[in-house]
């Protein structure tokens, strides 16, 4: 069982300068090779005038934090044992390049549920201009005890 | 000026299917996704390693499948700035080989132009990859 008194506990801030290849590198590595997240003259041309990120980079920019909560000595996570169980995104505004993201976060939950034990991360990224980019939920779950 | 939305709310009823997408996973997808990501857990790349830890083969990460499945969305959509929420269950691993089925349901028209996707990924053998997932697209 992973102790309850970490529920609240904080991740962060994370620093996340987005890199125009590294977008377009994510893209294709996932498949996707639509004009707007790779190509600048496309992109020109549209309402976004540069390409922009695909909505899941936030795996990248957004879960730095959850990274953190898994290697956390505190919690002494099961990592042989731990799946991501679930993940949910919510966006509020495109990411281009060269934008400078912050992610801070905490852990949301801790609870069991049979034999489980889970863990749930939530992390908010934001922007250089401060607006709210992405709320990123990921929950771990951790078979047959939890540390 | 390119449009990059496609579908028009008015023209979306609940019930309606999205077009599906299908993908036949090797390993080198998990070797260049690890790159992509930064997330380079053994398990995804080093069939040795996944041996260890009572697997198979190594299989895709979470993450893979959910932007796959994503990429599905917003091939109907058009417009990348109108995935609102997503949300997914890891529930099947992919291995080497495996084809999974990514598709997706009109559940439910909403106020302001927002639409809520039932969405799902199934393997060749009909289980699933991701279960319980749900996506808030805004269509024009």
């Amino acid at each position: 069982m992973v102790d309850h008194k970490f529920i609240g506990k904080t991740y962060g801030p994370f620093r996340y300068e987005i890199g125009r290849e590294k977008m377009k590198e994510y893209a294709l590595a996932t498949k996707d090779n639509r004009p707007i997240y790779i190509d600048e003259e496309f992109a020109k041309n549209t309402k976004y005038g540069d390409i922009i990120a695909m909505p899941n980079f936030a795996a990248v920019y957004g879960l730095r934090g959850a990274g953190h909560v898994l290697i956390d000595p505190e919690l002494q996570l099961n990592l042989i044992m731990l799946v991501h169980g679930a993940q949910e995104f919510e966006w509020f505004t495109v990411v281009k390049p060269g934008d400078v993201i912050t992610e801070t976060g905490k852990i949301a939950d801790i609870y069991e549920k049979g034999n489980l034990d889970f863990v749930v991360y939530e992390g908010e990224s934001r922007n250089q201009n401060g607006e709210l980019v992405c709320r990123a939920k990921a929950t771990f779950i951790i078979t047959g005890g939890g540390s | 000026m390119e449009e990059l939305a496609k579908i028009k709310y008015d023209e979306v009823n609940v019930g309606d299917e999205i077009p599906t997408f299908e993908h036949t996973w090797q390993k080198m997808d998990g070797i260049i996704y690890a790159g992509a990501s930064g997330d380079f857990n053994p398990i995804h790349v080093d069939p040795d390693i996944a041996k260890l830890s009572g697997q198979p083969n190594v299989f895709a990460h979470g993450l893979f499948n959910m932007a796959l499945l994503g990429k599905t969305i917003i091939d109907w959509i058009g417009d990348p700035g109108n995935l609102k929420k997503f949300s997914v269950q890891f529930r099947g691993r992919v291995f080497p080989g495996d084809t999974v089925t990514f598709g997706g349901r009109v559940k439910e028209k909403l106020e302001g132009n927002l639409v809520v996707l039932e969405v799902w990924a199934n393997k060749q053998d009909g289980s699933p990859a991701l279960k319980n997932c749900e996506a808030t697209v805004y269509l024009p």
